[in-house]
This record gives C-alpha cells, structure tokens and sequence, in this order.
C-alpha cells in the first residue's frame, strides 16, 4: 500500500476558468475558516468559493497523476530492488515536487523528485526525465545500503 | 517563479490607477487575482476580458503586499495499491 497525497492549493487556469462559468447555486460552501480568511482578505464570498472549487478541481487530477506516478515508481523501484517499496508519496504544489518515503529493510529514507521531471516523462516520453528519474532511485538505494 | 494560483494583491494607488488604465477596475486596495507567475518586473495575472484571455502585469512597486495561498486546503489523499500488494 502507498499513501498518496497532495498538498497545497494550486488551480489549473482551465479549472479557473470553468469554476468562474459554474452556476452559483452549484459552488461548493465556505467552512467557516474559508468565510473569515474571505472577510479579512476583502475577497468577496462567491468569488472565493469559486476559488475553492477550481482548486478543488485541480487537486483532484493532482491526485490522480501522483498516483500513476506512485505506481510507476513501485514498479521501477521493484525492478531494481525487489525488497524496496514506495511508502508514501506527497505531491508539495508550492515547491512543485514529489516528496517520496523509500523503504527497504526496515530503514525509511526520503526522496525528492522535482515535478517537472514526472511531467516530462508523462507528457513527453521524455528519454531524459526517465535517466533523470532512474539515477534518483540508484542514489536512494545506493543510500538505504541496496546497492 | 511559477505560481498558477489565486492571490489577492493590495496595491498603490498608483496601482489601483494601473489597472484602471488597463480596463481591470477594483473596487478597493486588495485586488484577486490568478495570478501565472512572477519575474524581476512583477506579478503576471491572467485576466478574462471579451474577447478571451489576456496576461496583465502588475509591477512590484504597484503592490503594498501579496497573500498567496500555500497550503492547508485541499489536500487529499488516498491509498493505492502497490506493486506485489495483495
């Protein structure tokens, strides 16, 4: 089992753009936290609920590409060290990288991948993120002591 | 630095005067935004006009202080299913 998450509030332009178009009685409530930080930010409710929506929104394909990143990383992971696995991996959207927890006989050691490599390599094919990604998980291991 | 969030920015007068001229009227100091990123010029915001969308920028020296959103919410989570799991 891998824990995946995603944290942070980032909002794809197209999700601004949808949520700015989404009938009002269709937004989702402010908590009370969201409706005091509105006040004080002078950010007009609806306005900010339309905000929270499309971060919602984003934050939901966030998720799903951290999972299919989890997955493929599993999979290399296992392919050089078939007692490694991925503990967790969280997605920071501010520093826009992977923050991943590698374990392997008993030891936990963290691992930074930067988003734009995972991008690459989804998008593109990039051959170049996937060397990039691959020497990133020998170092790890060479750290746990696998290699 | 890439930002691809809402913020809210409190601006100059001058500023509130810019986005005047730029046809963005803002009914008071604070100003919110989406904002796309920021260079050594300012913060480059995307605004929706009618006939689509148009990338403004707001010079630094326009802006009082900017609140970006970092964390907090949403966050989510979930499990998946490793490799070998059963």
């Amino acid at each position: 089992m891998i824990k995946v998450a995603v944290t942070g509030l980032r909002s794809d332009l197209s999700e601004w753009d949808a949520a700015q178009a989404t009938p009002k009685e269709a937004l989702p409530p402010l908590t009370p936290e969201q409706k005091r930080v509105a006040e004080q930010l002078h950010v007009p409710e609806e306005l900010y609920q339309r905000s929270t929506l499309a971060g919602r929104r984003t934050a939901e394909k966030l998720l799903t590409k951290t999972e299919q990143f989890a997955r493929m990383l599993q999979g290399k992971l296992s392919e050089k060290a078939a007692k490694a696995s991925v503990e967790s991996i969280v997605l920071d959207t501010w520093a826009h990288k992977f923050e991943i927890a590698v374990r392997t006989n008993g030891t936990v050691l963290p691992l930074h991948v930067a988003e734009s490599i995972v991008d690459d390599l989804f998008d593109l094919g990039s051959e170049n993120a996937e060397q990039r990604l691959s020497q990133l998980l020998e170092g790890c291991l060479v750290r746990l002591g696998v290699r | 630095m890439e930002l691809q969030r809402p913020v809210v920015a409190f601006l100059t007068e001058t500023g509130l005067m810019a986005m005047q001229a730029a046809g963005v009227p803002q009914a008071s100091g604070a100003a919110y935004f989406y904002a796309l990123e920021t260079d050594e010029a300012g913060l480059w915001v995307s605004i929706r006009k009618d006939d689509g969308e148009h990338k403004l920028l707001v010079p630094w020296d326009c802006i009082l202080t900017l609140d970006v959103p970092v964390g907090g919410t949403p966050f989510m989570e979930t499990i998946v299913q490793g490799v070998g799991d059963a």
